[in-house]
């Protein structure tokens, strides 16, 4: 049996089909998100890479901030509830769940059986998501993939204490013209991103195995800062941009094979 | 040979405030109580008990001083405390869990004292104390006057209060309150803010013979230890001093321009851009609303008026004290400009600062500028919004002289 | 239309329409109204002057001239009832009562009179030491210097006698109330969230009397219907309050059911009874020395965690859902141990940030979206 999850996130659209509720047939994330085509895009896509059509898949759920307006599924479930079903299934000793996306955080608690134990989000404040990376991207003059790569190589680490993005951009310009480096303020800005989001997830408890999942979760050199910061082991889901579509897909499954 | 140059009061109040927190750490050690203390509480019913004060606000002033708050308010807020409440609060449950901070180490307390004429806040902040190192709290409540004058029955209730005080701490320590040692802790305290008060006012002088920031030190002092003889005796020496000064026509500025009237709490974590801003500028912070809080003077053969004192402070007084208070301190310390602290922390003091800006201005003419801050917390300050609207200030004030508007000296 | 839904279309109109019910009341008795601020005053002592209480909750409207005396960091119900005092929303009022619930509440008022200086504003401040007899005895004088000030606005002394009189009218209209929340729990489909919340919104603008008649209608109407809460998830619901409506709506969008509330704008209005006394001061100070468990009001031995534990129990709750008030100290301040408290009684809670006026409720939705999920997978899983 088929199952079929879409994630439609602000920033991204992400599709993943499942063969009964266990193997990845297909998966594709398209960078563009609610109010596009890229969630039809994603769709074909994916359908096409798994070589069916839509008559093939028995159940689809819908999850992420564009799911309200989608038309094509048969269920839409939170992304929190996705999410934690999702890395459950990649990640069985998984217990928090860190999730930055382009325009917000949250943390999830999960039990053994992957079952919600509480959560917090943030989607009012840019610190602490993706989008604030792409701003201090743009003062220090490079790609946001780059960020990475500068902060690996910083020998002492600039603080940016600033919560607030514009305070903190104009705290960055201040150093860059001080003369600090930009590597040093490269890993400045892992940290603060680190911090930032640690505040948030602390409130639902840190218990290990601590994953972090969404596309901030690519840049190794904000996984560092969180490892450090919490003085512990943080883990990266395998393709964490999907893990929401991976739990659509599998909540899609559960109830497909009940009926 | 001994060394007979006398200390400043600069130095003395250094020394006095590492005398003072070594005398905390060692009270245990010595067999004494401990209590938590609110920063406008009628602490000689503590001292008369023998009980060390030690001042969780003035401690999380400290540890922003140096630099140390960021960590405890993580903390703070990993635990699901807001960003919303007093940073002070904020400081001071984080250190509880850490234990430790940049600014050392305060000794657990062994019951709670909270006095709330500063804030309702306050109340909530030491309900969690107590619930949280399970030990006594006495709460003394001043209630807030919607009224300039104080009610009977609000003294009334105040009195009645002082008197449950005594009979708790007698339990809590299992021994008689010490009366004798009341009245002296009362006389001592009187005669400390007195003298105070007394340092305070020399800011009238023109030019002014302190730096207004300077208070904000000497403060600990009054708020901490207001009642015993060593501060007595500190507020001599600063009088003193500040009097020598006056009489010899000294200004802590050669060329003092502008006179500032501050109201509210400094930014703790960054006093060096407030003294920076005022100095490059020849402007002295002459006067400011905070210190008077502790000019706590009262008849100390009459409970009533000790309510009433402890009452009194503006942080416990509507909107009418605040606007007469303020056009007072303008007309009497020849101040020219105000610079009012939108507090993030202090929502008593911030709800009412628009307005009042608004109608001290009209009445005195003196321009009020608002600067946005934190007293522990610094995320929400930002040196560049707080220099620019200084110097806006200034420039409002220069206009103002040109166009001889409140044209004063 | 039935009975029924006659009575609640009643209660959301009144709800709705708090200065038409003001003018109509005048119209019809030529008497005067006292507004009353949040939390917690007796509004008996305005019943027994002969004067109508209104409450003065805030509401919806664009906050823009309020903004000229509040900072953004003011809480969305001082700031709507400073925008509607400087639109001159409240000149039908004769007095206002504010009480000191917190340190916003302290300077707001004051505001208020330089907003609209011909309407007198009496403070009044409740104790924190409310259990010592010198606490009862403040509280008591406090509501005799209220009744004072009304004498003189209506030109007559407020009787021990009207006061005993209204403390038992307001006690048997809590009691009706309380009954009226627990019918609500099993009737789920017919009093949702919103309707819930009608009936207890519109008390505040309405004579008491004439309310409870209300609601005594309705509570009969109720025990004639079957229970229809079975499919519904059952919350606790605390904060302040559940506005704005669209709030509501969600929580009924979602299968919620309010099995029992600790609101501000709730049952901390009605769920303690007036003791008896001779003195019906004296009555009322012993009422605010009996009364537990909100955030506004002195809790030294923090019992709000566990009533509210208590609370899920006796009404078979599913979860609590934690409505923080943005901007609102006291329930900012009594979080982190309520969800300790809620946590270790295993029960599982959401936090959930609310402004009185709020835009978008996109982020609600998702929060609410998932606590419901996360409780009723829960509840699934334990059935399996």
């Amino acid at each position: 049996m088929y199952t079929l999850g879409i994630d439609i996130g602000s920033a991204s659209s992400k599709v993943v089909v499942l063969a009964d509720g266990q193997q990845i047939v297909a998966k594709k994330v398209i960078p563009v998100g609610t109010g596009t085509s890229g969630p039809q895009r994603a769709f074909e896509c994916a359908l096409h890479e798994a070589g069916l059509t839509s008559e093939n898949i028995a159940r689809q759920v819908v999850t992420g901030y564009g799911r309200m307006t989608y038309a094509g599924a048969d269920e839409q479930i939170s992304e929190i509830t996705c999410h934690a079903r999702g890395v459950h299934f990649l990640m069985p000793k998984a217990r928090t769940i860190i999730d930055i996306g382009g325009q917000d955080a949250k943390a999830i608690s999960i039990d053994e059986l992957g079952l919600v134990v509480n959560f917090v989000m943030n989607e009012k404040c840019a610190a602490g998501t993706g989008r604030f990376l792409e701003v201090m991207a743009r003062v220090l003059e490079c790609d946001v993939q780059d960020l990475e790569k500068l902060s690996a190589k910083a020998d002492q680490p600039v603080l940016v204490s600033s919560t607030c993005t514009v305070f903190a951009e104009s705290e960055v310009i201040s150093h860059l013209a001080a003369g600090q480096n930009r590597q040093n303020i490269a890993a400045g800005i892992h940290q603060s991103v680190a911090r930032r989001v640690l505040s948030l997830a602390r409130r639902v408890g840190l218990l290990p195995e601590v994953v972090m999942t969404g596309g901030v979760a690519l840049n190794q050199g904000v996984v560092l800062a969180m490892a450090e910061e919490l003085k512990m082991a943080v883990g990266v889901a395998p393709f964490p941009q999907i893990t929401g579509a991976i739990g659509a897909a599998l909540l899609a499954y559960e109830k497909a094979s009940r009926s | 040979m001994t060394d007979q140059t006398p200390k400043t009061a600069k130095d003395l109040v250094r020394e006095m405030q590492a005398q003072y927190y070594e005398e905390a750490n060692r009270a245990h050690d010595e067999g004494r109580l401990v209590a938590w203390v609110t920063s406008i509480s009628p602490r000689e019913f503590l001292e008369a008990m023998d009980i060390v004060t030690v001042y969780p606000e003035n401690h999380a002033a400290a540890i922003s001083a140096k630099k140390g708050s960021m960590e405890m308010i993580d903390i703070a807020e990993g635990m699901g405390y807001s960003a919303d409440i007093c940073s002070y609060a904020r400081v001071n449950l984080g250190y509880l869990e850490k234990g430790d901070s940049a600014a050392g180490r305060i000794p657990a307390p062994d019951l709670l004292f909270c006095a709330n004429n500063i804030c309702d806040t306050v109340t909530k902040w030491y309900e969690i104390l107590a619930r949280r190192l399970k030990v006594p709290l006495i709460m003394i409540d001043l209630p807030f006057s919607f009224t300039p004058e104080t009610q009977k029955h609000h003294l009334d209730y105040v009195t009645d209060q002082f008197k449950e005080a005594i009979r708790q701490l007698e339990d809590i320590t299992g021994k008689p309150f010490d009366y004798e040692r009341f009245q002296e802790s009362m006389r001592l305290s009187n005669e400390a803010a007195s003298l105070w008060r007394e340092c305070i006012e020399m800011g009238k002088a023109v030019p002014c013979p302190f730096n207004g920031l300077d208070f904000f030190n000497y403060m600990a002092q009054i708020v901490c230890s207001r009642g015993n003889e060593k501060a007595v005796q500190f507020f001599r020496v600063l009088r003193d001093e500040l009097a020598a000064k006056v009489a010899r026509g000294e200004g802590f500025l050669n060329n003092e321009k502008y006179r500032i009237l501050w109201d509210g709490i400094p930014f703790w974590y960054n006093l060096r851009v407030m003294s920076k801003t005022l100095l490059n500028n020849n402007a002295v912070m002459a006067a400011s609303t905070y210190p008077d809080n502790w000019a706590v003077n009262y008849d100390p053969n009459d409970l009533k008026s000790m309510a009433r004192a402890y009452m009194g402070n503006f942080t416990n007084r509507e909107f009418s004290f605040r606007y007469h208070n303020m056009c007072r301190m303008i007309d009497e310390y020849t101040v020219d400009g105000v610079i009012m602290h939108s507090n993030r922390s202090c929502k008593n003091q911030d709800f009412a600062q628009y307005a009042l800006a608004r109608e001290v201005t009209k009445a005195t003419r003196v321009p009020v500028v608002i600067v946005d801050g934190d007293q522990s917390d610094p995320r929400a300050f930002s040196e560049a919004q707080f220099e620019t609207r200084v110097q806006a200030l200034f420039e409002m004030i220069g206009q103002n002289r040109r166009g001889n508007v409140a044209a004063r000296r | 239309m039935s009975r029924m839904q006659k009575l609640l279309s009643d209660f959301e109109y009144i709800a709705h329409h708090p200065a038409q019910m003001l003018q109509q009341w005048k119209a019809a008795t030529g008497g005067k109204a006292v507004g009353i601020m949040p939390i917690h005053c007796a509004e008996e002592v305005v019943y027994a002057a002969g004067m109508l209480p209104i409450g003065m909750w805030g509401g919806q409207t664009t906050i823009s001239r309020a903004n000229e005396y509040l900072q953004a960091f003011c809480c969305s119900i001082m700031k709507a009832v400073m925008e509607f005092s400087l639109s001159g929303a409240y000149k039908n009022l004769d007095a206002i009562i504010c009480p000191e619930t917190c340190d916003t509440l302290r300077p707001v008022p004051l505001m208020l009179r330089l907003s609209d200086p011909d309407t007198p504003v009496i403070g009044l401040v409740l104790p924190d030491n409310r259990k010592l007899q010198a606490g009862i005895e403040f509280t008591a004088n406090e509501y005799r210097n209220i009744a004072g000030q009304l004498a003189k606005i209506t030109g007559k002394p407020v009787t021990d006698e009207a006061l005993h009189a209204s403390i038992e009218l307001y006690n048997r209209h809590h009691m009706v109330m309380m009954d009226f929340y627990a019918l609500a729990a099993e009737h789920g489909d017919v009093i949702t969230p919103y309707y819930r919340h009608q009936v207890v919104k519109s008390s505040f603008f309405i004579p008491k009397d004439r309310h409870l008649a209300l609601v005594e209608g309705l509570t009969a109407e109720l025990r004639k219907l079957p229970q229809t809460s079975e499919k519904r998830l059952r919350v606790v619901v605390t904060g302040i309050m559940t506005e704005p409506d669209e709030l509501l709506i969600l929580l009924d969008e979602f299968g919620f059911v309010i099995a029992a509330d600790d609101l501000a704008q709730g049952s901390r209005q009605f769920r303690t009874p007036t003791p008896a006394d001779p003195d019906p001061y004296i009555r009322l100070g012993k009422r605010f020395a009996d009364f537990e468990g909100c955030s506004c009001v002195s809790d030294p031995l923090k019992l709000r965690g566990k009533i509210l534990a208590d609370m899920v129990r006796t009404r078979q709750a599913d979860g609590v859902i934690v409505l923080i008030m943005k901007f609102c100290d006291p329930e900012e301040y009594d979080y982190p141990y309520i969800k300790k408290d809620i946590e270790d009684a295993g029960i599982p809670h959401l936090y959930l940030e609310i402004e009185q006026q709020m835009d978008s409720l996109g982020q609600c939705r998702t929060r609410l979206q998932a606590f419901a999920e996360l409780i009723s997978r829960r509840k699934w899983l334990v059935a399996k």
